[in-house]
């Protein structure tokens, strides 16, 4: 390869990572790869452990969506006593994930993509970030900071704890709620949602102005997976396995994740730790695995469902879906589905809180290992999240593997940088506003590469242009 | 809000890492009176509300790059494009909690020496020593002359 930029580190993502961009012969973008560079081993770590400290031990895969490791590793340990657990605990556990989508959504628009929405790509890179939006607009950013704090809020006063809660059990929840805590969450409810709703109303009231962003930020046909329920209303926390395509037609449903395995594959790169997961059916043994591009997350999670099932989310989806045309094939999107969600999250918790049930002291099953081989599924912030544990007669796993949000969109984050590459790149240099661009690209994807490699730290970005003969023509580092 | 905050944070798996966090639970469990503590395995950016509304904050964390047990005062500073991901740094911090309030009178950072970053439960025995050393410095600290 003669051409190629490199993007190393890219920033205000979770993780590390680069990117590199290979030129043709004409100077004109030819690849793209997406690299992430980490690596922590956690499947191997958790061998030998016993399956009721695997919420515990999975959560510190991550430091910032732990409940969603919590909630799959607790299902995981429901499969293995084989309980069904009280419905309360189920409502509980839906209102602390409710509470993760909120605040891990919060932190993407608010403090990492607002800069770019709202201070412009092109704005001076020192001060295009949280405290650039503190500048500008101070009470969006302050109540962005204040909704993610109720969003952890939630999640400590459920589960016990803001980060690795020691709550969520296999079996159900650790504690019941108390009637002081329900009604302090449906106080703080009414700003939270005020807060979503004058977001969407701000997100909306500039989205025209991006049509370009909207055209080439990971605008392409593929499928889309979320987990699903026989209403057909917005899931994330239980249901089956549903896949649908970028006309709507549904390719796959009603999948048990305990057979998750018969849709979806895993591919390896040997230039990233990144697994690349991928819609089996779609792809032969000698073919790429891109035939069988898939993307989850809230941009996927709308478009599978039929609708919110709560009225100010509902309508938020009919416009939505009218600007997308339908079925949201622009990655941009995910900013848009994210508020969605956001709001939606808020009138749910809020239904949940309204029953008189949600105080109940049955919260938790109890039983041994009753079973073997199982698979807990939940809807992470960032898509649908994996556990799948072997687990001995005493219940110490023998094996496990787990499928993250953030590498099932691999394939699609690649997709994205190429378009946006083509779109921007003219020549060897890399201005900064096309750097940034390239870079939110990615950040739509709001990837967690700690999660997603099982690795941890920062995720700065280097991105490098690359020569067909393999000479670096340019090369940009961030962090 | 307290008077105090002490911020201890790390990653709990990985040997030395933990030390941060030893500290805070260490603490917490002291209950100093005027003292509230936090237990994070990062910063970040909501804990800018409880900063803002403290007099004193106290930073815990472990650094391979120091050979024992350091105190030094910190003031609010923005360290670069990379001071706000998903977490962020102590410096940061505080510019993060002047936006939503103020910065606290007072800002330390305590660094606590660790050379074991792998993975597993237990400190290496010279962490282990500077997390003791560590608890009675902030605890000397923190209380009231």
């Amino acid at each position: 390869m003669k051409n190629m930029v490199v993007i190393d580190p890219v920033t205000r993502i979770e993780g590390h990572a680069k990117i590199t961009i290979g030129l043709d012969d004409s100077g004109a973008v030819s690849t793209c790869r997406f690299h992430v560079t980490e690596f922590r081993g956690f499947e191997e770590f958790c061998k030998g452990r016993p399956v009721w400290e695997m919420p515990s031990l999975t959560a510190r895969t991550c430091g910032i969506c732990p409940v969603s490791h919590l909630l799959a590793s607790a299902k995981a340990g429901d499969a293995v006593m084989g309980v069904k657990i009280p419905d309360n605990a189920v409502r509980l556990r839906r209102i602390v994930n409710l509470g993760q989508i909120i605040q891990s959504h919060a932190l993407s628009f608010f403090h990492l993509s607002a800069p770019d929405l709202l201070l412009g790509w092109d704005s001076d890179p020192a001060a295009r970030n949280v405290f650039g939006l503190m500048a500008e607009e101070p009470e969006l950013a302050r109540r962005g900071i204040m909704l993610r704090s109720f969003g952890q809020g939630v999640i400590e006063s459920i589960a016990g704890r803001k980060v690795h809660s020691p709550g969520i059990l296999p079996g159900g929840i650790a504690e019941p709620m108390t009637e002081e805590t329900r009604e302090r969450l449906r106080e703080g409810l009414v700003e939270a949602r005020k807060t979503a709703e004058d977001a969407l109303a701000l997100f909306t009231g500039i989205l025209d102005n991006y049509e370009r962003e909207v055209a080439a930020f990971g605008s392409f046909p593929s499928l889309f997976l979320g987990l699903s329920n026989d209403d057909g209303l917005w899931e994330h926390y239980d249901g089956y396995l549903k896949m649908v395509d970028s006309e709507g037609t549904v390719v796959a449903t009603q999948v048990a994740p305990a057979d998750y395995r018969s849709i979806i594959g895993e591919a390896g790169r040997p230039d990233s730790y990144l697994k690349s997961p991928y819609f089996k059916p779609n792809v032969g043994a000698d073919d790429d695995p891109l035939a069988g591009i898939y993307r989850v997350g809230p941009l996927a999670r709308l478009n599978v469902c039929e609708r919110m099932g709560v009225p100010a989310a509902d309508e938020a989806l009919a416009e939505y879906r009218e600007r997308a045309g339908g079925i949201a094939t622009s990655s941009f999107f995910y900013h848009y589905a994210r508020l969605i969600e956001i709001l939606a999250a808020t009138e749910r918790m809020a239904d949940h809180l309204a029953n008189d049930d949600v105080t109940s002291p049955h919260v938790r099953a109890r039983a041994g290992v009753n079973a073997h081989h199982v698979v807990g599924v939940s809807e992470a912030p960032r898509g649908t999240l994996f556990h799948e544990y072997q687990v001995d007669e005493h219940g110490v796993l023998t094996d496990m593997n787990m499928i993250i949000a953030t590498g099932q969109n691999n394939l699609p984050m690649n997709e994205t940088v190429l378009q946006i590459a083509k779109e921007w790149i003219d020549g060897p240099s890399i201005p900064e506003g096309i750097l940034n661009r390239i870079e939110a690209g990615i950040r739509a994807y709001d990837p967690c590469l700690s999660c997603s490699t099982h690795a941890i730290g920062m995720m700065p970005l280097v991105v490098s242009l690359v020569a067909p003969d393999g000479k670096v023509v340019s090369e940009v580092r961030r962090g | 809000m307290a008077e105090t905050l002490v911020i201890g944070y790390g990653n709990d798996l990985r040997s030395d890492d933990r030390a941060g966090r030893e500290v805070a639970d260490r603490i917490e469990a002291a209950e100093l009176p005027g003292v509230e503590v936090r237990s994070q395995s990062q910063l970040t950016p909501e804990l800018a509300l409880d900063i803002a509304s403290a007099d004193v904050v106290v930073f815990v964390d472990a650094d391979i790059d120091c050979r024992e047990l350091t105190v030094r005062p910190i003031e609010a500073r923005e360290r670069g494009a990379q001071s706000m991901s998903h977490h962020t740094d102590p410096e940061t911090m505080l510019l993060l909690a002047r936006d939503v309030g103020a910065v606290p009178r007072v800002a330390h950072m305590v660094s606590i020496p660790a050379s074991d970053l792998a993975l597993g439960f237990e400190m290496s025995p010279a962490t282990r020593e500077a997390v003791g050393e560590a608890v009675e410095v902030i605890t000397a600290l923190v209380s009231p002359a």
